[in-house]
């Protein structure tokens, strides 16, 4: 039996860097308030008690993005920006909810065990705002139209993590466009993995 | 991009291997593949085992490496576009249709 599988080339540097990002200060959520939404996604994962440390409006949004994201609704996200979580930090928390899945299920198929929450780190958030953010096409803000490539474009930490992660487990943007790349597996390989993840999610973009 | 690859290296293949896993895929390895994409994404401990060591029998350690990281990146990708409310372009459509997939209107 296969006990456990080695990660991919470089992909442990990626994955101790996401959990620095984790653990640090983000744009409009302190470490701690990170720390808490990643603890609350896999709680919903598991079918846990609610942990402590955030307002019911982001602790319910983490729960839906971990277990329900295809549920995500204009009205819903309106709800709850009229009960304190705005837009933008629903946009960071959407960054922290998706990345910490993405590192719990390759590590659960690796075989390896699942990375304790990092110790929050001190520091107060940046709230920087980027220019040109606005909705076009989505529910939320974007830099450009909605899509993959832009999805939290209008959080910049956010949207590099996502790149820099995107390219470490998958491939990065530019390796996308070789329809004939191998990377431990083809193509074709990855794109039914991809395919199959999808519809295990119930996400038909 | 499923299809898009498989038409790109000139190589067959059966979306309906996408939606049941009774169908071959006809892509190297697809069937376990599969398998090893639900245990994973499913977080099911009991199947998890025998599918990891299934897909490094026909594929190999690194393949089945580069697999879990793949269904990782995936998973987050699905929460990301759900999240920011985009669905599927109408071109795609037609593709769910095929294969009695059908995304909520």
């Amino acid at each position: 039996m296969t006990a456990s599988l080695a990660a991919p080339q470089d992909l442990e540097r990626f994955l101790d860097r996401e959990w620095e990002r984790l653990s640090a200060a983000g744009t409009w959520w302190s470490g701690a308030e990170r720390v808490a939404i990643a603890a609350a996604a896999r709680a919903a994962r598991d079918g846990d008690p609610r942990p402590g440390g955030l307002d019911d409006a982001p602790v319910e949004a983490a729960e839906r993005l971990s277990v329900a994201a295809h549920h995500v609704t204009g009205p819903w996200l309106d709800d709850l920006e009229e009960r304190g979580l705005d837009r933008l930090a629903y946009v960071e928390l959407l960054g922290v909810v998706s990345r910490v899945r993405a590192v719990d299920t390759a590590l659960f198929g690796l075989g390896r065990p699942e990375r304790p929450l990092p110790v929050p780190a001190p520091g107060e958030p940046s709230g920087r705002r980027v220019d040109g953010a606005g909705i076009d096409g989505g529910l939320v803000p974007t830099v450009g139209r909605a899509g993959p490539p832009n999805a939290l474009s209008a959080v910049d930490d956010e949207d590099e993590a996502l790149h820099d992660l995107h390219g470490a487990m998958y491939l990065s943007l530019e390796q996308m466009r070789d329809l004939h790349i191998e990377r431990g597996l083809g193509r074709a390989q990855m794109e039914l993995v991809a395919a199959r993840t999808s519809l295990l999610n119930d996400c038909f973009f | 991009m499923l299809r898009a690859s498989s038409q790109a290296t000139g190589a067959r293949f059966d979306l309906r291997g996408v939606v049941d896993p009774t169908v071959d895929p006809l892509v190297a390895a697809g069937p376990e593949l599969v398998a090893f994409t639900d245990a994973t994404v499913l977080h099911d401990v009991h199947e998890i085992d025998a599918a990891r060591d299934a897909l490094v029998a026909a594929a190999g350690t690194e393949a089945a490496a580069r697999a879990a990281t793949v269904a990782g990146n995936f998973s987050m990708m699905n929460r990301l576009l759900d999240g920011i409310g985009v669905g599927p372009h109408p071109s795609m459509l037609p593709i769910g249709d095929e294969l009695g997939v059908h995304p909520p209107s």
